[in-house]
């Protein structure tokens, strides 16, 4: 609105002062139209102050909230520590459980195994013990197989000569007068002499018996020893403490068995010889079928291993070790029922080359009333230890 | 600035007529007082554009974030 305060010659227009002239410019014209320009100024005005206002506003708008930002951050940082911690305490309690859980079932699985390695450790411990106990069984029977085809060959030599000395003393007593006494004396010196002779052979045999008995016992614990540091040491490997002390219990208990069981066909393998020896009859095994004549040279122990083949197969009866002291040793062989013997001999190891005498006086076939069949046999490898009693 | 087109007994100035009559005002000073307050208006006017602008692309912001 147009301030018209007026003066002389002066008139005030919005504050303006404009003079009035001769040809000048209408008044009214001129108040309307400063007027609307005035009033459209000023409310352009009010609008920029009340935008101004709102600036002001904004940036304090913009500070709070970047407080309140910083602010929610700080605690979203302090609230997402603490939940981390919490997870990260969590995930360790679960894996210290898991792992408890884990090394319990390793433990168990463990155990499971040990047990099984300790079952098959006893059960390979109980198989080689047997093994040991038979093996040693089997040269304990060859031994007194040999000893006894030993002692009845003594035994012959001794018949033989009581023979001779029985035929001198009849002989001897055949002849008449005066010669008799003088006769008489000396076959009462011979027979002295002879029966002096055969009671010292006989104490030389009996000690013989008892020295080889105290080899083979020997030979035996040796071989037991032997096989219990074996078992030891295998069981060492495959099981822990507890199945060493059963495998020493085993071994123990074992050792004692076999041991007595050892003493026990030593002593009652003993008390058959001295009966034998004391009897002076041969025991009755019938006609042997087959002779073996082992060639040189000679290996006392694959001697054994084919008397222990022989022995174990079923059609043989029975063995028996011919050891002569000049010839070659021979096995007697009684079988229980005919079998192919020479192919048989061929397949044991410990036998090279297997020969069948055919001579005139040897070739019988094994017919009753008649010698036994012979073969020879060389035994294989490089054989040193030369054992011929 | 004031549109000074003239026609015989009319003055134009910032688009609006004015009639000239004996014992009037003065044409120069009525024609920069005009001047100044169109100056004014199309100033403020400019500054309310710029800020309408400024509230435009503010609506977009924050309905596109």
């Amino acid at each position: 609105m147009s301030n018209n305060a007026k003066k002389d010659g002066v008139v005030v227009l919005g504050g303006r002062e404009f003079n009035r002239v001769k040809n000048g410019l209408d008044e009214a014209q001129v108040a309307s139209f400063i007027d609307e320009l005035t009033e459209e100024r000023d409310k352009l005005a009010q609008s920029q102050d009340h935008i101004a206002s709102l600036n002001r506003l904004a940036e304090m708008t913009v500070v709070e909230a970047d407080k309140l930002a910083t602010q929610v951050k700080t605690e979203a940082a302090e609230q997402t520590k603490a939940e981390s911690t919490a997870i990260i305490d969590k995930a360790k309690e679960q894996a210290r459980e898991m792992a408890e859980k884990k090394i319990a079932e390793a433990v168990e699985i463990a155990n499971e195994k040990a047990n099984a390695i300790k079952a098959k450790a006893e059960e390979e411990a109980a198989l080689l013990l047997e093994n040991e106990r038979t093996k040693i069984r089997g040269e304990l029977h060859n031994l007194v197989n040999q000893q006894f085809g030993y002692m009845l060959e003594e035994m012959e030599n001794l018949k033989k000569q009581a023979a001779a000395v029985q035929a001198d003393f009849d002989n001897k007593l055949s002849k008449p007068g005066e010669e008799d006494s003088t006769a008489a004396a000396e076959i009462t010196e011979e027979s002295e002499a002879a029966a002096a002779k055969i009671a010292e052979e006989s104490d030389a045999i009996a000690a013989k018996i008892a020295e080889e008995r105290d080899d083979a016992a020997a030979k035996i614990a040796e071989e037991i020893d032997a096989a219990a540091v074996k078992i030891t040491e295998e069981r060492d490997a495959a099981a822990a403490e507890e199945s060493d002390t059963i495998v020493a219990e085993e071994k123990e208990a074992a050792a004692a068995e076999i041991a007595e069981e050892s003493d026990t066909i030593v002593i009652e393998k003993s008390l058959d010889l001295s009966k034998l020896f004391e009897s002076g009859d041969k025991p009755e095994l019938g006609k042997p079928q087959w002779e073996v004549e082992i060639l040189p040279p000679f290996d006392i122990a694959k001697i054994m291993e084919v008397v222990s083949f022989l022995d174990q197969l079923p059609e043989v009866a029975n063995t028996e070790m011919i050891v002569p002291q000049i010839d070659m040793p021979s096995i007697l062989v009684f079988l229980r029922e005919p079998m192919n013997f020479v192919d048989v001999l061929q397949t044991i190891p410990a036998i090279a080359h297997v020969e069948e005498v055919t001579t005139d006086e040897a070739a019988t076939n094994g017919e009753p009333g008649k010698g036994p069949r012979k073969v020879r046999v060389s035994l294989s490898g490089n054989t040193t230890s030369q054992k011929n009693k | 600035m004031s549109n000074n087109a003239k026609k015989d007994g009319v003055v134009v100035l910032g688009g609006r007529e004015f009639n000239r009559v004996k014992n009037g005002l003065d044409e120069a000073q009525v024609a920069s007082f005009i001047d100044e307050l169109t100056k004014e208006r199309d100033k403020l006017a400019q500054s309310q554009d710029h800020i309408a602008s400024l509230n435009r692309i503010a609506d977009w912001y924050s309905r596109h974030y």
